[in-house]
């Protein structure tokens, strides 16, 4: 083997080895999307349909039924899956000027103010202590926006960093997966244990999201995402408002708290 | 000078280091993972809305203090572990909220009493249960639970910084000393942030019999203070085993 053979065959190897350990091509156009101010992210969680979506300034989510829950609610009722469609068009759940709603109807929305949250009157029954959780990405989707203002991360994990990227096989079928790796840290400074997330990909879109815990030798499985679309802007129709939704105050406590009847503050297009 | 100076500042720090070997026993059983746990917490929790003791009847009318459950009681705890599997129950009176973590499996149901003296038990329905599976990723990152909130954070601050997550209160010790009542105290404090935590361990000889925890500080806008103490009832390094199994009548009806 002359010497310009070697250098060759050492510089494809070197590239071979890169090709093999690179970040899918995707994954930066992801970041970009899921740093704007419009994206629309859909995915499956355990037979649910839950939809994130930010347009323009906008933060909003719900949950539906999905996968094969809605297959069944479908054939055995029409009448309760043409409503269940109607509602899929709403938030459940929104973030807009400084403000959280949370829908408990359609046209009918409980409101609070950002700096409101951490009032100790509030009605622990309308569940705001987890607002923020409701409009957060998951974390093996916010792999692309750590730091996103809806994402509260505990103090002891670390954002994740990419390992490298395989081939691999759930469920039978055949991924091209970017591994990346969060640490729990100890308050003394070392690490008890690892997660791990597993974001596959095919035909260079992403359609898995997985994640496992590794401590103490053993695995445990922690989440496992069907990714239905990630697209840099909310379609049109979806997540509309007219407007005229009624707005009330949360519960803290007072009279009309008490007596489950929350004060009416104004229809949405009023106070935004 | 010079030399005593040096030699009562030695006794000092090595005094102060030998009074706080008292809850050094208690860090190696929680840190074994093997123990059970029996407490009284004795400070009543503060309300955090009047919904706690308000009654509504229908949307017509409401009785003040009408729900005695949530009155001025102490709040009884047990916590058992073999090291894997789990126990905690906490409640007023007769009245308890239980979770056993088995395996990989977590279980939630209430106890109460029921007909002829004896208790009943609630899950899904009455004198079943489900599991759910256990949350892993929770338990490293909330850290252990002992109940109820005020207790968890007395534990886990005899826990050293190693075996404890980044999120979790730091505890250092600061004094010892005895008082007239002859009961031997060890105090530990955390400053985080604004607030400032301090608990004080009582020990008869080397008993652990009671604590008290309180802090105060400021969070966003507001001036908070908590303040709670607890009675030890045991606190012993054996598992009790007949709390890590679901009790007879509760049936398991998990689909596996």
């Amino acid at each position: 083997m002359n010497l310009k053979t070697l250098f060759l065959s050492v510089t494809l190897i070197f590239l071979t080895c890169a090709n093999c350990s690179a970040e899918q091509i995707k994954a930066q156009e992801y970041r970009k999307i899921l740093a704007s101010e419009n994206f629309y992210v859909e995915y499956d969680d355990n037979n649910l349909k839950k939809i994130i979506a930010q347009d323009n300034g906008r933060r909003m989510a719900r949950t539906n039924l999905g996968g094969t829950h809605r297959a069944i609610v479908s054939i055995l009722n029409p009448v309760g899956n043409f409503l269940a469609n109607e509602r899929e068009k709403y938030p459940e759940f929104m973030f807009a000027n400084g403000k959280f709603y949370k829908f408990l109807e359609k046209d009918f929305a409980l409101m609070i103010h950002e700096d409101q949250l951490d009032d100790e009157n509030l009605n622990p029954g309308e569940g705001w202590g987890t607002i923020h959780q409701s409009l957060s990405l998951p974390n093996e989707l916010a792999i692309f926006n750590w730091h996103d203002k809806f994402h509260e991360v505990p103090a002891a994990l670390s954002e994740p960093v990419f390992i490298e990227s395989t081939k691999k096989i759930v469920d039978g079928k055949k991924y091209d997966c970017d591994r990346y790796e969060s640490k729990i840290k100890t308050a003394a400074g070392g690490q008890s244990a690892t997660i791990i997330f597993d974001l596959c990909y095919t035909g260079g879109e992403l359609v898995l999201a997985q994640s496992a815990l590794l401590t103490n030798g053993k695995e445990y499985e922690i989440n496992k995402l069907i990714v239905k679309k990630i697209l840099p802007s909310v379609p049109s129709g979806d997540f509309k408002l007219s407007g005229k939704e009624k707005i009330h105050a949360a519960g803290t406590g007072d009279m009309n708290d008490l007596l489950e009847n929350p004060a009416y503050i104004g229809r949405l297009n009023e106070i935004q | 000078m010079k030399k005593f100076f040096l030699l009562i500042l030695a006794l000092i720090i090595f005094s102060a280091h030998v009074d706080a070997a008292k809850i050094d026993a208690y860090q190696k059983i929680l840190e074994s993972g093997r123990y059970t746990i029996r407490y009284d917490n004795l400070t009543p929790f503060p309300r955090v809305t009047n919904r706690d003791v308000v009654e509504l009847y229908g949307k017509m009318g409401l009785a003040v203090q009408g729900n005695e459950y949530f009155l001025n009681r102490p709040l009884g705890g047990v916590v058992v572990s073999d090291g894997e599997n789990r126990y905690e129950e906490v409640g007023y009176k007769d009245f308890f909220q239980c979770r056993l973590v088995k395996g990989g499996e977590n279980f939630i149901f209430t106890r109460y009493p029921g007909k002829n003296g004896g208790v009943e038990y609630f899950g899904d329905k009455k004198g079943k249960v489900s599991a759910n599976p256990r949350d892993y990723l929770i338990e490293l990152l909330n850290g252990e639970s002992f109940g109820d909130l005020h207790f968890t954070e007395m534990m886990t601050a005899i826990i050293s910084d190693s075996q404890k997550n980044a999120a979790q209160k730091s505890y250092k010790f600061v004094t010892s000393g005895t008082l007239d009542d002859g009961l031997i105290y060890e105090d530990f404090a955390n400053r985080d942030g604004n607030t400032v935590s301090a608990i004080r361990y009582y020990f008869d000889g080397d008993e652990l019999k009671k604590i008290s925890f309180a802090s105060y500080g400021q969070e966003g806008n507001r001036v908070r203070a908590r303040k709670c103490i607890v009675k030890i009832l045991s606190f012993t390094d054996s598992p009790e085993q007949n709390l890590l199994r679901l009790p007879a009548g509760l049936i398991d009806t998990t689909k596996r």
